[in-house]
């Protein structure tokens, strides 16, 4: 199992959803968070905006379906692609880490 | 060492709480979320105990017409009064631990959190590589204590 956790624009986060629903997958966690990769945010005009809001969505998947979701993701979230610049900065991250093991707390079944 | 994601509801964050703490794991980390499993969130429907044990999602409830059906009063709805909630605020709470104390943790929670009914929430367990206490900058199992 699989852990994907998906840094995106707040704005295309009903796209990514809807693209993983079409694609079979309707389990997740949404998170406000807020961050910056190696652009350190934006500047517009003298005022530096450090951290720029995003939302997080967390997966568990299992292994074989992790790959096509990093690509749904990936499509859903890259904003303004045309024929020569492809995606902006600040679209987003995804990470995958490993899971060991998940219990459903209801049935306390090990799954 | 061991991370565990335990997505629970919001009510039951408190007593959660006191049930980690007593079984002598101090350091838990509160987020708040909004989330979703294979029911695709909430969805109201004329069931006299107001929560529907559905085990499929809303999307297929909408495909097979069950919405605004009068043949199946359980679904029986008019589209336009149907509310939907897609994703629930439930509380995420992480922990860092030793690979022997999991076991307890994941037991421990499971039993506070357990009413029977959808949406109780999920556990995931995930490896750690290293942690760091910032104060001292002890690693390890150290930082853990």
């Amino acid at each position: 199992m699989k852990l994907i956790r998906a840094i995106i624009r707040p704005e295309s986060t009903q796209r990514v959803i809807e693209a993983l629903e079409e694609n079979g997958i309707y389990a997740m966690t949404r998170i406000n968070v807020t961050g910056r990769g190696k652009e350190m945010g934006i500047t517009q005009g003298a005022i530096r905006y450090s951290e720029m809001p995003k939302e997080m969505l967390m997966i568990v998947l299992p292994d074989n379906a992790v790959s096509k979701a990093v690509i749904v993701i990936e499509i859903a979230a890259r904003t303004g692609t045309t024929k020569f610049i492809t995606g902006n900065v600040g679209d987003g991250k995804i990470f995958v880490t490993d899971v060991d093991e998940s219990y459903g707390i209801r049935t306390g079944e090990k799954q | 060492m061991k991370e565990i994601f335990a997505i629970i509801r919001n009510e039951r964050a408190e007593p959660t709480k006191n049930a980690i703490d007593s079984i002598g794991v101090k350091g838990v980390t509160f987020i708040n979320v909004r989330g979703r499993g294979r029911q695709e969130g909430t969805i109201r429907t004329p069931d006299p105990e107001g929560t529907l044990r559905r085990e499929v999602g809303i999307h297929l409830l909408h495909q097979r017409g069950l919405i605004d059906n009068p043949e199946d009063p359980r679904y029986h709805v008019p589209v336009e009064k149907v509310f939907e909630m897609r994703f629930l605020p439930k509380k995420m709470l992480m922990i860092v631990a030793d690979d022997e104390q999991v076991p307890m943790i994941v037991h421990t929670i499971t039993q506070i959190n357990r009413s029977g009914h959808q949406g109780d929430g999920r556990i995931f367990v995930c490896p750690i590589i290293d942690a760091i206490r910032i104060r001292t900058g002890e690693r390890g199992h150290k930082a853990l204590l």
